[in-house]
Order: structure tokens, then C-alpha cells, then sequence
């Protein structure tokens, strides 16, 4: 079983965030941290490939300083990684991602691509089935969890009434959810091997991707205002004592939390 | 000249520093209470890699250097001095001594357990009225191929718990080491001892009543017990200054959070110039002392003579916690004496580390016997 888990390195999400002149998320401000959804891929990814057999490959598009998180993931249990740095990729909105990352995927073995649920910074979660569907694959989306067997992947998919069990046939493109487990320390030792572990560096020009349809100059999107949001909730101040536990019951109840 | 950590050092040291808060700190209180480390975090802290930091991966270990174990020592010894004393006790102690004078035999025998906190070790040198080589009381006869070995050792830190002790003996030849494993006959340990402090960790004594020991078991060559015992303890003391470093930031770190919360007489008691005092002279001597133990970890992983600047370190960093932890107390007044903080723990422990195998008395004579010379 070949699988390809996919990270981002993301601004550290404790840190205050900065914007760029042209309004876009100043990374170089602040530390980059695994996404924290990507997390629980890799944490996915690793688990299966221990009960599975194969090998592990990271895949990554991002600067040149996401080696670090790399290193880290190789720390926890991937085997080899691919890094797609690029200046032209600066900038890139999520179908220039998405094609990119198809692209490199197309050059790598895999059964099966797995993807944390989003990215912690833009937050949009299409990446997933872009890749999917520039590739022709069929996509699992929000797995809380996932069985890989007979040549199909089984997922269930958690929603508020319950869940779905959705299958495909490998290769596919998954991507899970936060409850899916609960993501490993990288071992000390690991650590220590990580540096040693492969990573191979891509360019545009390695994929055949012209520079001009990616970066700021290939989006199809441009950003004209970032404003801050401010939320303003009423709080609801119930005052009698014996009849409170019933109260909130109901108002749970009222918007279907209970 | 480089003062920066390597990405791997830095590393270590960020996941074990996640590791502490995430697990380790919320157990800091119960470790104290119930005077255990959960069995499962142990094996935890095993499994991760903390006891094979300085052990070369061919046993098993991480390869780190002596540096790498001091960084991951000092993150452990702010959440509890009981993870760095086992730790230390196992590694920097009897894995430590197998290491520097094993054959690889021996190595390949016992160090891949150790590395791996699966077996504890312990370092029996100290018997009950004192640490001096020439007046050790313990005995090997050699018997046959082998050795009947006869004695008793005190305070061995992990006595209790140890599988693998390194035990020095009085031979024809001198002083020779040799290693014993727990449930070999006529081996028991003694009553835990009751402490003061390090709680969660334990020593006890140890006894041997004709022992049986084979060549295998003989730890260097025969009469060299002196010189194993010796290198081996240079290279724990800046173990146990890096456990210094560790409690000590953690002290400052509470301080300088409780300072600025602290309201007496209308403001924060950081606003206060004694106060402001106190945390500029904790915080001076902790940056000092951290330089020491980088230096002398450095110089002992590259071949460098260290023995008398991990005197100099153990000397300084031991005695520099037990006055930053005072002016912890100080700080946090009446609420620093109280059980209910961790701070007095803390003060407690703190005064173990002027003593552990050899006092701060002995480190100055070992300065000034180097500078005498």
C-alpha cells in the first residue's frame, strides 16, 4: 500500500496574524507549525501504513523553511517527502494549488492520497476534491474514519443525525476529520532519523507548469479588502434559580443541540 | 563560534517541552502526592526515547551527545525533579558507565534496555558511611573464573526499581566495577528510603551476600573501578546542572507570572524594585549557569578535557537553584510555603542536587585540586 499523505505548513495558529501590503497573510512573520488539520492525515497516514505495509511519502507545497515541518512529520513516521518550492508559487489561489499538487502527484506511486479536512489559515477545504477531480479520482471527504481493504477504501462520514458510510475504489483521494485519532509525538529517536529520510525538491519547471499560470500573476481571485471580524453575541441572563436546568435544556433543545 | 542549537537539538528540545506541558505538568502534582510516576507515562518516556539520548544507535539509543541529553534533562526537570532523577540515575549514571567502559559484548548485552527505559539502571558506589574509594567496604573475591561479591551500598538512587546496577567493589587489583542484575542470588534490595524530597523517584539500599559474578560481569579491566566510576560521574555532574538549569527556569517563570498578578498595596508586586531585584539576580545566574552546562556538554562531546568545567557547572547551577528557588518563596510569600503550590516541592528538591554523588564541598576540592596541579 503506496500512500501519499499531503501537509501544509501553516502560520502558527497561537500567533497573531499580519497582512502583507497586497492583503495577504504575512508568513514570514510568524513561526510556521504543521496545519493542525494535516495532523491527523499524517497521524492517518502512518497508521495505516504500519498496519498495511508500503511506503509513505509527504507531499508539500510551500517555501523552502516547511522543511522543518517536514522534518517533523518524518519524525513522527513518514518515510521520504516531496517538497514543491517555488517564488513563482507565491501567492497561488486553491485551483493553482490543486493543479500543482496533481501534477506532482501524477510523477508519485500511490493507492490511496490523504488530506487533512482544511487548512487552519484560509480555511476553504476544496483542495481536496480539486486534486480529486484534476485527476479523475474519486474523493472521500470528512472521514471519521477509514478502512482500507480488497482494493477499496471505506470511510464514515460523522454529520448531525449520524453518520454515511461511503466506499471507492483505490486509487482515491480522503480527507479526514479531527476526530478521526489522536495524532502521535514525534519519537526522539525519530527526530534523529528524520534527517537522514529523502526529500526531493520540485520547481514549476520539474512539474511542466508554467510560471505565469500560478502565483499572484495566474489567480483567478484577488483579494480587495481584509477587514477584522468582530462578533457581538447578546448574552441571555437567566435569573431563576430552580427552573435554570430546564431552561437551557430547552434552549438547547430549541436549535437542535440536544 | 556557533551558540546556536542544530535543528535537531531544537527539536528535542520543542517536543519534549510539548510533551511536559501536555503530559507531564498535569501529573506534577499527583507524581508528589502519591510519590509515583504513573507506570504508563514511564513507558511512555521510554518508548518516546528520553533514556537513550546519549547512547549510540547501535544500542539503541539516540545518538545525541551528552548536550542532547542535558536539553531534554532540563525540559523534564521543570515539570518534576523525579523524571530528571530516574532518567539521570539510568542513563547518565549506569548506561553511562556501561557505555564508556563495556566491551561490546557487554554493550550489545545491556544498553539497547536501557536505552530504551524497558530495564532501569542504578550506580552503587556510595555505601553507608560514605562515597570514598579507598575505605569501600564491598568486596569481589575472585572464585574460580568469576567473583563472590559481598556488601552493602546506600542510597542507591533507583535501588528499588533498578534491573541493571553497576557496583563498585574492592579487589586485589584495586577497585574494579562490575554489573549486576536484580533477581541474580543473593541480591536484595532494602526499605525505600524516606526523603525530603524527589518524590515519584526512589533510592534504597542495596545488599549482596555471596553473589555470584562472572568474567561477563566485570565492567572494564579488573582494578580500573576508579577511573570508570570517575568518568562516569564528570559526565553525570553536567547532567545534574542541566536538572538545575531546568527547575530553575520554571521557579523564574512562575515568578515573573505571579509578580505581575500579585496585588499589594494598590499594584502589581513587580513594581516593586525588590521584587524586580530578586527576578533580575534569578535570571542572571540561570543564563549563566545554562551557558556553563552547554559549554562543558559541548566540550565532553567533542573530545575536549571537561572534568573540571562539569565541577565548576554542577557547582555553580546546584547552588544557583537553591537560591533562586529561596527567592521563589519569597516571592510568592506565605502562598510559596504552602503545599498546595508546587513551589515548596519544589525548594525541597532543589536542595538534593548540592549532595547527589559527591557534594558541592567535593566539587570545589576536585577545581582546586585542577587548578593546584
Amino acid at each position: 500500500m503506496n500512500i501519499v499523505v499531503c501537509m501544509k505548513e501553516t502560520p502558527d495558529t497561537t500567533a497573531e496574524k499580519r497582512f502583507t501590503a497586497d492583503l495577504r497573510l504575512d508568513r514570514a512573520a510568524v513561526a510556521g507549525v504543521i496545519n493542525p488539520y494535516d495532523e491527523y492525515g499524517i497521524e492517518e497516514a502512518i497508521a495505516q501504513k504500519e498496519k498495511l505495509g508500503g511506503e509513505l511519502t509527504l507531499l508539500c507545497m510551500g517555501p523552502a523553511r516547511a522543511e522543518e515541518s517536514i522534518r517533523k512529520a518524518m519524525a513522527m513516521g513518514v518515510d521520504k517527502a516531496v517538497l514543491i518550492s517555488d517564488p513563482a508559487l507565491e501567492g497561488s489561489d486553491l485551483i493553482a494549488t490543486a493543479r500543482v499538487l496533481a501534477a506532482a502527484l501524477q510523477k508519485l506511486t500511490f493507492d490511496i492520497v490523504i488530506f487533512g479536512q482544511a487548512s487552519t489559515d484560509s480555511n476553504a477545504g476544496m483542495i481536496v476534491t480539486a486534486v480529486a477531480e484534476l485527476l479523475g479520482l474519486p474523493a472521500l471527504t470528512w472521514a471519521s474514519k477509514l478502512t482500507i481493504e480488497g482494493g477499496k477504501a471505506t470511510i464514515k462520514r460523522s454529520h448531525e443525525t449520524g453518520y454515511d458510510v461511503v466506499e471507492a475504489p483505490l486509487p482515491c483521494v480522503v480527507s479526514v476529520t479531527q476526530v478521526i485519532n489522536e495524532p502521535r509525538y514525534p519519537s526522539l529517536k525519530g527526530i534523529m532519523q528524520a534527517k537522514r529520510k529523502e526529500l526531493t525538491s520540485y520547481k514549476l519547471a520539474d512539474l511542466g507548469i508554467d510560471a505565469s499560470s500560478v502565483g499572484s500573476a495566474g489567480a483567478g481571485s484577488k483579494v480587495e479588502a481584509a477587514n477584522r471580524v468582530t462578533l457581538t453575541r447578546t448574552p441571555e441572563i437567566f435569573k431563576d434559580a430552580d427552573r435554570a436546568a430546564l431552561y437551557i435544556a430547552d434552549y438547547l433543545e430549541k436549535r437542535k443541540l440536544i | 563560534m556557533d551558540f546556536n542549537l542544530n535543528s535537531d537539538q531544537q527539536m528535542l528540545v520543542n517536543t519534549v517541552r510539548d510533551y511536559v506541558n501536555k503530559t507531564l505538568e498535569p501529573i506534577a502534582m499527583q507524581v508528589e502526592s502519591e510519590n509515583l510516576i504513573p507506570p504508563q507515562i514511564l513507558h511512555e518516556m521510554g518508548e518516546l526515547g528520553f533514556f537513550g539520548i546519549p547512547i549510540a544507535e547501535q544500542y539503541g539509543g539516540l545518538d545525541a551527545g551528552l548536550l542532547g541529553h542535558c536539553l531534554v534533562i532540563e525540559q523534564l526537570a521543570g515539570a518534576n525533579a523525579a523524571y530528571a532523577n530516574i532518567i539521570g540515575a539510568s542513563t547518565g549514571l549506569a548506561a553511562t558507565a556501561i557505555n564508556l567502559a563495556g566491551s561490546e559484548a557487554q554493550k550489545q548485552r545491556w544498553l539497547p534496555a536501557l536505552a530504551s527505559g524497558e530495564k532501569l539502571g542504578g550506580f552503587a558506589l556510595t555505601e553507608p558511611h560514605g562515597a570514598e574509594m579507598s575505605s569501600l567496604g564491598t568486596v569481589a573475591e575472585k572464585e574460580g573464573d568469576g567473583y563472590k561479591l559481598n556488601g552493602r551500598k546506600a542510597w542507591v538512587s533507583n535501588g528499588p526499581v533498578a534491573d541493571i546496577i553497576v557496583v563498585f567493589a574492592r579487589t586485589g587489583d584495586g577497585i574494579s566495577a562490575y554489573v549486576v542484575e536484580k533477581g541474580c542470588p543473593g541480591y536484595r534490595c532494602g526499605e525505600i528510603d524516606s526523603r525530603m524530597g524527589l518524590h515519584g523517584s526512589y533510592s534504597s539500599e542495596l545488599y549482596f551476600n555471596d553473589v555470584k559474578l562472572t568474567a561477563d560481569n566485570l565492567l572494564g579491566q579488573a582494578g580500573q573501578g576508579s577511573q570508570v566510576a570517575t568518568a562516569t560521574l564528570d559526565r553525570y555532574r553536567i547532567g545534574l546542572a542541566a536538572q538545575a538549569v531546568g527547575a530553575a527556569d520554571k521557579l523564574l517563570r512562575a515568578c515573573v507570572d505571579y509578580s505581575k498578578q500579585r496585588q499589594q498595596f494598590g499594584q502589581p508586586i513587580a513594581g516593586f524594585q525588590a521584587i524586580q531585584n530578586m527576578l533580575a539576580d534569578m535570571a542572571t545566574e540561570m543564563a549563566m549557569a545554562r551557558a556553563g552546562v552547554y559549554l562543558a556538554a559541548w566540550k565532553a562531546d567533542n573530545g575536549q578535557p571537561f572534568a573540571s568545567d562539569a565541577a565548576m557547572v554542577r557547582l555553580f547551577a546546584t547552588e544557583m537553584l537553591n537560591r533562586v528557588a529561596d527567592r521563589a518563596v519569597q516571592v510568592h510569600g506565605g502562598m510559596g510555603y504552602m503545599k498546595e503550590l508546587w513551589i515548596e516541592r519544589a525548594y525541597r528538591d532543589a536542595r538534593m542536587l548540592r549532595l547527589a554523588e559527591g557534594t558541592n564541598d567535593v566539587m570545589r576540592l576536585i577545581i582546586a585540586n585542577e587548578l593546584l596541579r
